[in-house]
């Protein structure tokens, strides 16, 4: 049985009747976008049921636009006065702002009136009292983990959920799309303690279709054997010198490098790269391919929330520029058309012409420096890309794990860090739109200890 | 600024029970429902929430926007196990079906329990009740932005670029629960960020301020509107010069006001009641222990008038108040809500909050900040010989297993012979709670609160807080940055 009751047919049904109710107050274009979602989510730890979460949502979003005025409201409600409401209040906007020509919506026929939807449906037909099972094993085999002599493991939080997505879209110029999606997560959080101390690690698989997770034994022993990794950690000494970036903290880079190629930085000049369509940004061996339409992919749809495909193309080109994030508005200030990006990236792969091999072999290859597989917190200035982290990990000697590491920084700039990109791993996460595997860097300043 | 218990609830009862065709008599029978024989805690979370944003760019207001969100939590807890469940559809078959979804999720035995209401309570003296709708006109908060575009442009001619954003939210609550508590509370919050870009030869940098409180746009005051355009202004002139930071363990002075985030960070989390329930924290089982050095008191205080973090009562229907976390470098107290407080035996401290109906209370900081001592700002920068002044974070985040924390710098100096010289860029402070924080051996004597601007994310809820702090030097802190 489905956890959603209702169906993308009813939601482009209330995107319809939005748009109808705006165009009779006057409007002369109306978007309409609403989505009604429903989940279950349970946490365990200690043997027993932490929290059972039952998620039910919904919304509408109306832009109306009055000649090139445009004004936004949106309901949690979707009874007929609330969407009448939020259409006068919309109605009401576009009659105070400015004009903005540019942020008029796409004409017809550059929308996704009849591209293939790629498949993000995959109901579990799993009910409470499965999850909880699931959550209550992950618990266990947290806390029966032994990952070393004198070293006692706890459950931070065990979980699974599970949830379903129906979104509709419907114009005053007839586009009316709707699509439906599921999400499933299962995950694991570990606290290790030993002499020396705690230290936590958690474990994440999260895909449309259930059965394509990772197992909870492998999350439980991943979260359990990370936790332990971590303690004893130590500083190391201020130096300059190679970094390996973990393929799941690796996905940061690869955001950093999205938000640059983003229109709305490009406009505004927020970016390190400016201006660098058809220009090396990255290493010459590396490539980034982005596809909207791979089959239950975490950034697939056949449409973004303006109504515009995606295709599936080239970002980086043996590290040479080939496109932008755009959505309608910044490509028009660009002189460009949309590429579909209204709500972001879709699916992403960083790859390299070289290929670094495993994980283990990255850390062959570097023989001496820092692994980091924690980014805590940090700083990234999009104008200048300087960029300081506060990191943990590991240290390597003769490629080999020596100790746990924190209480350090890393820093660079990320336009040289790009460019500085040795090799990257088969090892790759998904993170998101993101995919790529553990990334070497040469050249970073590591602040720590004298 | 006074907001009577009984007026305040009889307007949120108006806005959101009335119109659903809902009253009291109907939440005691949906919580009796709903309650099992093992309930510790049951309780109903109405919330009705709309807010408006005005976006400028280039010169123009081109977006604006209203949303309105609103809804009903059900929660129930069995000893430390939470069931909940939410529903956007208000009504009286809606209340009864989430009723029974909670009980259903939490899987308890027994039977049905009878709930009296008490009077409610809510009332408060911090910030007053604002109608969005009747509160003035959007030509009004346009030409809020529009001025803000105009003086920031005439500020500096090398200010190429100026962005700002408008939120302005009235939020209505209305908790009650099993043990028969009724209360309610009108939440206004105003905010303004501008986002700056200045160019000068070939170089370009970054500034950003705001301000922001629990009151109407009309506090939104000349004198508040040209300090934060003098702050955006001249972070980004200031660092069309820095240079890349330092690496390496310092002295370091923090200027007062929103590097308090420190203490936010180092401090504030680690002493949530969640965390210690659960025996996570750094700070476990130290309580009563010296943890910073004499002179370092940190409070959390949800009932400073105006702030941005205040709240009449909490969204457990606790009255905002003050707690002492940190007494003279003595670890004193913890931030609790309702739940963690029973089982921990402690009594809450008015810090359960949430981001929105869908959202579960937790144990969550309010105004946090460390009071202020008897140091003149001006010789505590001129006591340090190699070091870094900072006045600008870009937030920050602690591991509260570990204790270690980490903030990064928007706008800082380097320290040479007492003397302020090169301004650097980004640099990442980093630290461990109790550790750092015996190392503060200087305490200004100029407190106060950030402008409004901060916010704090816990477990994926996002909500608004207010840090503080006086000027304070700390005699070692490791600073990361890219200069090598």
């Amino acid at each position: 049985m489905r956890l959603l009751a209702a169906h993308s047919a009813e939601m482009e049904e209330v995107a319809a009747c939005a748009v109808a109710i705006a165009r009779a107050l006057g409007a002369d274009h109306a978007v309409a976008s609403a989505r009604a979602s429903a989940g279950v989510r349970v946490t365990a730890r200690e043997g027993a049921t932490d929290t059972a979460l039952r998620d039910a949502r919904q919304g509408l979003t109306l832009t109306v636009y009055r000649g090139a005025r445009a004004g936004t409201a949106s309901t949690a409600a979707l009874d007929a006065a609330a969407v009448r409401r939020a259409a006068e209040e919309a109605f009401a906007l576009a009659g105070r702002v400015s004009e903005d020509p540019e942020g008029l919506p796409p004409d017809l026929d550059q929308m996704a009136v009849d591209t293939p939807s790629p498949p993000l449906d995959a109901p579990a037909d799993l009910d409470i009292s499965a999850l909880r099972a699931m959550a209550l094993r992950g618990d266990a085999l947290i806390r029966a983990a032994r990952p070393g002599p004198g070293i006692g493991v706890e459950t931070v939080a065990a979980g699974a959920s599970s949830s379903e997505v129906a979104t509709a879209m419907a114009t005053s110029t007839g586009f009316r799309r709707g699509q439906l999606a599921t999400v499933h997560n299962i995950w694991a959080v570990a606290l290790a303690r030993d002499a020396s101390g705690a230290a936590n690690d958690s474990a994440e698989s999260v895909d449309r279709r259930f059965n394509a997770l990772d197992s909870i034994e492998t999350l439980a022993a991943r979260a359990a054997e990370g936790a332990a990794g971590r303690l004893g950690a130590r500083a190391v000494v201020t130096h300059t010198g190679p970094v390996i970036f973990e393929a799941r903290v690796a996905t940061a880079l690869v955001g950093a490098l999205v938000a640059a190629l983003s229109g709305a930085s490009q406009n505004r000049g927020a970016t390190f790269l400016p201006g660098v369509l058809g220009q090396a940004a990255a290493a010459d061996h590396l490539d980034l391919t982005e596809d909207p339409s791979e089959p239950y992919g975490l950034a697939s749809g056949a449409f973004d929330s303006e109504g515009v495909a995606g295709r599936r193309r080239a970002i980086l080109n043996a590290g040479v520029v080939e496109g932008y994030f755009l959505r309608t508005r910044s490509a028009r200030q660009l002189g460009m058309v949309s590429t579909g990006n209204a709500d972001g990236p879709w699916n992403l792969r960083l790859s390299s012409r070289a290929p670094g091999g495993s994980l283990d072999a990255l850390r062959r290859l570097m023989g001496r420096g820092l692994v980091v597989t924690r980014l805590m917190g940090g700083a990234a200035d999009p104008i200048t890309g300087n960029w300081t982290y506060a990191v943990a990990g590991s240290w390597i000697e003769n490629g080999e794990t020596v100790h746990a590491v924190t209480d350090v920084t890393v820093g660079g700039n990320l336009k040289d860090m790009l460019r500085a990109i040795v090799a990257v791993g088969d090892d790759t996460h998904r993170a998101g739109a993101i995919r790529t595997g553990s990334i070497l860097i040469d050249g970073l300043r590591i602040g720590g200890l004298g | 600024m006074t907001a009577d218990a009984m007026t305040t609830f009889e307007a949120v009862r108006e806005r959101i029970l009335t119109p659903a065709g809902l009253d009291l008599p109907d939440l005691s029978r949906a919580l009796g429902a709903s309650a099992t024989a093992g309930s510790r805690l049951a309780d109903l979370f109405f919330e009705s929430k709309r807010s408006r944003t005005f976006r400028l760019e280039d010169g123009r207001v081109v977006g604006g926007s209203f949303q309105i969100d609103q809804g009903v939590g059900a929660r129930l807890a069995r000893g430390a196990q939470v069931a909940f469940a939410h529903s956007a559809a208000l009504n009286p078959p809606a209340l009864a079906t989430l009723a029974e979804a909670v009980r259903a999720l939490d899987g308890g035995e027994g039977g049905q329990v009878s709930v009296s209401p008490a009077a409610p309570t809510g009332g408060h003296q911090l910030y007053p009740a604002i109608d969005l709708d009747a509160a003035g006109d959007a030509a009004a908060w346009i030409a809020i932005l529009d001025t803000v575009d105009r003086r920031a442009r005439a500020a500096d001619p090398r200010i190429v670029r100026v962005n700002a954003f408008l939120r302005i939210v009235d939020q209505a609550i209305l908790v009650a629960d099993l043990d028969g508590r009724v209360a309610a509370d009108m939440r206004p919050t105003a905010q303004l960020f501008v986002d700056v870009v200045a160019e000068s030869g070939g170089r370009r940098a970054r500034g950003q301020a705001g301000l922001g409180g629990r009151h109407g746009a009309a506090d939104l005051s000349e004198d508040r509107l040209a300090a934060m355009i003098a702050k955006a202004v001249g972070m980004a002139i200031v660092n069309l010069d820095a240079r890349p930071a330092p690496t390496g363990t310092m002295p370091i002075v923090l200027g007062p006001g929103y590097p308090g985030v420190l203490f936010h960070e180092a401090v504030g989390h680690g002493l949530e009641g969640d965390h210690h329930r659960k025996k996570l924290s750094a700070f476990d089982g130290k309580l009563g222990q010296r943890i910073a050095a004499p002179g370092v008191t940190v409070v959390d205080d949800g009932a400073v008038p105006g702030s941005i973090g205040s709240l009449g009562v909490d969204d457990e229907g606790a009255p905002g108040q003050r707690t002492t976390l940190i007494e003279d470098g003595v670890l004193t107290g913890l931030l609790q809500d309702r739940l963690n407080a029973g089982l921990m035996n402690m009594r809450p401290t008015g810090n359960g909050r949430r981001q929105s109906y869908a959202h579960l209370p937790m144990p969550r900081m309010t105004n946090t900040f460390l009071v202020g001592g008897r140091d003149d700002p001006v010789d505590i920068v001129a006591s340090v010989k190699d070091g870094l002044y900072a006045t600008g974070f870009g937030g920050g985040q602690v591991d509260i297993v570990t204790g270690r924390f980490n903030f990064s710098t928007t706008q800082a100096w380097m320290i040479e012979n007492g003397r302020l010289t090169a301004p650097v860029d980004g640099a990442t402070l980093i630290g461990v709670g109790h550790e750092a924080l015996k190392h503060i051996s200087m305490v200004g004597d100029d407190p106060r609160l950030d402008e409004g601007v901060a916010s704090c994310s816990k477990q994926g809820q996002h909500l608004d807080v207010a840090v503080g702090q006086p000027t304070i030097r700390i005699d070692q802190m490791m600073v990361g940055g890219a200069a090598s």
